[in-house]
């Protein structure tokens, strides 16, 4: 299935070291994989596998030690931190597990803030309409559940019309009930936009609504597996 | 609990440049504070002591002459327990290679004197010995000098000084130096107001050699010690009534003697400064302490939730916190002690340039230095307290939740300045409007070394001010000649036919008067200026305009108009002791303001008219032709009838010296607030960014670049800067008055005016720290790791 189609993000032989005082430490081992338009993918792995480092690299948050990210035809340049902004502005949504919203925007600012950043933005109107937070728009993130302040920080990172969406634990801080809401928001972006989506987890239930799945060990990709019937979101529990 | 107070120093630890910061603004709190203090105690000390042990009177007089029997009977008065004198007058003093007439205010010693009594101090070349009260006196032709005189000449034991008297010349030995009580501040004749050793000083002979010289055993300068629970003003018009017929020429309690008034206004300006100044400094390390560690308090929160979950009380969490208070106040009075030291003595070292101070020796009081660690300790440990007492309302079940979110101000941009401004200057501006606390704490620490620095940098200006239009555009003489005697202001004038180059003269009344309104009277000094004189004009230091002496009546200094409750238009009674018998009633017809003296002016042509005396003058204002000053100078040295010379210049030079010594120091409080400025901007700000890390960085991370976030940090940093200069502006008027006050005495008053360019310097040099705070932000957004914030709870 993946072998005909043109990927949109290619990573190849990412390798990642800290330094933590006198011992180094091996985040990831080279790592190759290639990402497509309109999947949706869900890492998975225990702590410390890596999963996270991976991500970060994939949006230009974190610089690998070696091997290359290439991404509509080009290299990412590790060391010229103006591309790297440039890349994440133009390119990259994210979504995080703490949904980082300004505390001093309101909701439908916080939207429009990302709205400001993209090259083609969906209306903030519209997405907060459509992540069912339209009544909210006024209100600060303190006056926000944790489920609504997602749901915000969602379509903030969609706002941009990102051309790729990374998700790093969106639901982990959330009730099933909420995560299952956030992961249709996701769910749905990828579907109706045809853009891809990479979603970090601890959950196992959340890939069964992926078009694959990487297992991440040890700082390696150690399998990867392709579900032909993802399933709806809503049909999903944990 | 000893291993949470050990968790709790080594997360302050993390806070080591603003808890240093705090520690070094105590420091420089408490080294004001025991410096003024040490000085105070220095100086207070051995004078006190000295008027103790020298038995310095209550009440002080100058006569024409009395003998000592009659003024013995003085003492049956009622309330007069003691009375005593001694045979004084102002002599010319002269040596070997002299270029300046210098005179000596020479007074006789007598093992017999009562009050007021001279202190000896004996130098016969191996050493120094002071001579207990009612000693012999040493040698008929020894002398002894003030300090200041002694240390300028470099006299030895048995150098040879001759003393000019009625044109008699008479030869004394050195034989060491003199204290007297009353003439610790030496006030030289001729308006000079500061004391200048190589020109003037006191002097004493034997009292015998004393009446032999002046052919007069009659007493001139007498003094009364009062009996307990009297007061000056009940035996004051007894006193005027008996004095009158010995040719009362001055009259006055203690605390309006000259020297005891100068030193009383030195000690309080010591002690405001003291007082002030420290409170000053002390008040921005509250302000920092508390805000550090409210802002720790906050970060340390669920660790202090899991502690009390632990069991602990709010005490020793509290505690644990506390002792960070201690080690800071510990520290900063340490610090501030050490430095206060050599601080305290250079200061002291000044006092001694200008005063007869009794002991030379700089003591380090234990006491001060109490106090100091008292106040420091005190100070620290309220404000730790202050910005912890957040850890009383945190319970346990609150560490296992993440904090409930900051509750910020919801003001909104109007929807117009919402569309027209950059995306990132809105965020700036929302940023600001919604946490207003946030930007009021920075710009508070903006504003204040705005407003301190801004009245610093004026103190330089405002001496120079005052300098140039006190000598030079009011005085426009050269040279101020005072004669031997009161002669016509034309006879005056013509004396002045006699010198060559001179190059304009004018001639000038000057004598000690009196002036009384109902129950209130004060001593003044009276100068008669000739009509539209064009070398002493008269300047109105508030409305900066040169006044015209007034025909019908006196026009008096707004301080001597305070003391006697009068205005413009009320009439007085004036006495001129010695040239006019009983009181005459004159009109105030103009009052004005002045930075030195309290003198009072009237036209020479109106004597007749106002004083019912003919007109006349004892000095000689001179304006010397180009280049000829010395010459001109060396002329009147030679003069017969020429008593003093005031040389302007020198005396500019004098009060510069002075004053620029005063300047150095306040240019060291300067250095030291813009330094504490430095501290106070820099922490504020880096502590408020440290707060907003997440969400700086979740906006690099949604592709923000540099230079947007570098407008957006500045747009509030020059906003926070706006803010703190516009609450730098009343508080650079508090603190003017503040100095205003401290540095006010009897004698003269500064007014610190608004200074434009000062303001200019400080509200420059704020920028360019707030620049540089705005840049070190900048430092720090860009060191943050982005995958560090985006795992924390916001």
């Amino acid at each position: 299935m993946t072998d005909n189609r043109k990927p949109i993000l290619r990573a190849i032989n990412i390798k990642k070291e800290y330094r933590l005082g006198e011992v180094t430490v091996q985040a990831l081992r080279g790592v190759n994989f290639d990402i497509y338009d309109k999947e949706l993918i869900v890492i998975l792995g225990p702590s410390g596998s890596g999963k996270s480092t991976t991500l970060n690299i994939l949006g230009g948050i974190e610089t690998a030690t070696e091997g290359e990210i290439w991404y509509g035809g080009e290299m990412l340049d590790w060391d010229d931190k103006k591309k790297l902004t440039l890349y994440r502005r133009k390119h990259i949504g994210f979504v995080f597990q703490f949904y980082n919203l300004l505390p001093g925007l309101t909701a439908l600012e916080n939207i429009e803030l990302a709205g400001e950043m993209g090259n083609s933005p969906i209306d903030a109107r519209e997405l907060i309409k459509e992540v069912g937070l339209e009544s909210r728009s006024d209100h600060y993130p303190n006056r926000l559940s944790g489920g609504e302040q997602q749901r915000i920080a969602i379509a903030r990172a969609l706002c941009k019309n990102p051309d790729l969406l990374l998700c790093d634990e969106p639901t982990g801080a959330l009730d099933s009930k909420t995560g299952v809401q956030v992961l249709r928001l996701i769910h749905d972006f990828c579907r109706r936009y045809e853009k891809p989506v990479v979603i970090i987890t601890h959950n196992v239930d959340i890939a069964k609504i992926a078009d694959r799945v990487f297992h991440f060990k040890d700082g390696t990709l150690e399998s990867v597996d392709v579900n032909p019937n993802p399933m709806d979101p809503g049909d999903i529990e944990w | 609990m000893k291993q949470f107070r050990k968790n709790a120093l080594r997360l302050a630890w993390r806070n080591k440049g603003s808890l240093f910061g705090s520690v070094f603004i105590i420091a420089i709190g408490i080294m004001t504070m025991v410096s003024m203090f040490d000085t105070l105690t220095n100086l207070k000390g051995q004078i006190q002591e000295l008027y103790k042990e020298r038995k310095l009177t209550d009440v002080f007089a100058t006569v024409i002459g009395i003998s000592e029997a009659d003024l013995e009977r003085f003492t049956e008065l009622p309330g007069i327990r003691e009375a005593g004198g001694k045979i004084a007058s102002d002599v010319r003093l002269v040596t070997d290679d002299q270029e300046e007439i210098v005179t000596v205010h020479l007074m006789s010693y007598s093992k017999y004197d009562r009050v007021n009594l001279s202190s000896l101090t004996l130098d016969d070349g191996k050493g120094e010995r002071v001579l207990p009260p009612g000693s012999e006196f040493t040698a008929d032709n020894a002398i002894f000098l003030g300090a200041s005189m002694e240390k300028i000449y470099d006299f030895s034991p048995g150098d040879e000084i001759r003393l000019v008297v009625n044109g008699k010349s008479h030869r004394f030995a050195y034989a060491g130096t003199v204290n007297e009580p009353d003439y610790i501040y030496a006030m030289p004749p001729g308006g000079a107001m500061i004391p200048d050793g190589s020109t003037y000083d006191i002097a004493v002979i034997s009292r015998d050699k004393m009446e032999k010289m002046m052919d007069s055993s009659n007493l001139t300068e007498i003094g009364f010690i009062l009996e307990d629970g009297y007061e000056y003003a009940d035996v004051k018009r007894k006193l005027e009534d008996r004095l009158q017929p010995y040719g009362l020429q001055s009259l006055c309690e203690k605390e309006h003697q000259a020297s005891f008034q100068e030193m009383e206004g030195e000690f309080e300006e010591l002690s405001s400064m003291g007082t002030v100044i420290p409170f000053l400094f002390m008040s921005i390390s509250v302000f920092m302490l508390y805000v550090v560690l409210n802002k720790m308090i906050d970060r340390d929160r669920s660790l202090i939730g899991t502690m009390k979950a632990f069991g602990m009380t709010d005490m020793e969490l509290m505690g644990a916190y506390m002792m960070q208070g201690l080690v800071i106040g510990i520290l900063g009075a340490l610090a501030g002690c050490i430095f206060a030291s050599p601080f305290g003595r250079s200061m002291f070292d000044l006092y001694r340039s200008f005063y007869n101070l009794p002991d030379p020796v700089y003591y380090e009081p234990v006491i001060s230095k109490l106090l100091a660690f008292l106040i420091a300790i005190a100070t620290s440990v309220a404000a730790v307290f202050a910005g912890i007492r957040g850890i009383l309302g945190i319970t346990p079940s609150m560490a296992m939740r993440a904090r409930s979110p900051q509750v910020f101000g919801e003001m909104k941009l109007p929807a117009f300045l919402g569309e027209h401004i950059r995306f990132m200057t809105k965020m700036g501006l929302m940023s600001i409007l919604r946490n207003p606390f946030r930007g009021f704490l920075i710009a508070l620490a903006i504003g204040f070394p705005f407003a301190m620095s801004s009245v610093l940098f004026s103190y330089g200006p405002l001496i120079n001010s005052v300098m140039v239009s006190e000598y030079d555009n009011c005085k426009a003489y050269d040279l101020e000649a005072q004669l031997d005697r009161y002669s016509s202001p034309g006879k005056v004038l013509d004396s002045a036919e006699t010198l060559m180059h001179v190059r304009s003269a004018e001639p000038v009344f000057e004598r000690a008067v009196m002036l009384r309104k109902d129950s209130q009277s004060d001593y003044s000094l009276l100068s008669g200026l000739p009509d539209g004189s064009d070398l002493w004009k008269v300047l109105d230091n508030e409305k900066m305009e040169y006044i015209d002496i007034p025909e019908d009546g006196l026009l008096i200094n707004e301080r001597l108009a305070n003391k006697l409750h009068v205005k413009e238009g009320d009439r007085v009674e004036f006495s001129i002791p010695g040239l006019v018998t009983g009181w005459r009633d004159v009109r105030v017809s103009g009052v004005l303001s002045e930075t030195f003296g309290s003198r009072c002016y009237l036209k020479l042509d109106c004597f007749p008219d106002v004083l019912g005396i003919d007109s006349m003058a004892d000095i000689l204002l001179i304006s010397a032709e180009p280049g000829h000053f010395d010459e001109v100078k060396k002329e009147l040295y030679d003069s017969g009838r020429v008593t003093w010379i005031v040389d302007k210049l020198k005396t500019r030079r004098t009060f510069s010296d002075m004053f620029r010594s005063m300047t150095i120091m306040v240019d060291v409080f300067n250095i030291l607030s813009v330094i504490a400025g430095v501290i106070l901007i820099y922490n504020i700000s880096m502590i408020n960014l440290r707060e907003r890390t997440t969400e700086l960085v979740t906006l690099r991370v949604l592709g923000t670049t540099d230079r947007e976030l570098g407008w957006m940090l500045w747009f509030e940093m020059m906003v926070y800067f706006a803010a703190g200069i516009l609450m730098g502006v009343p508080g650079n008027y508090f603190i003017r008055k503040l100095f205003e006050s401290m540095m006010k005495t009897d004698s003269y008053v500064f007014r610190m005016k608004f200074d434009p360019p000062s303001s200019v310097y400080a509200f420059l040099l704020c920028g360019v720290i707030s620049v540089i705070a705005w840049f070190l932000e900048m430092r720090l957004v860009k060191s943050i790791k982005l995958t560090d914030a985006l795992k924390e709870r916001e």
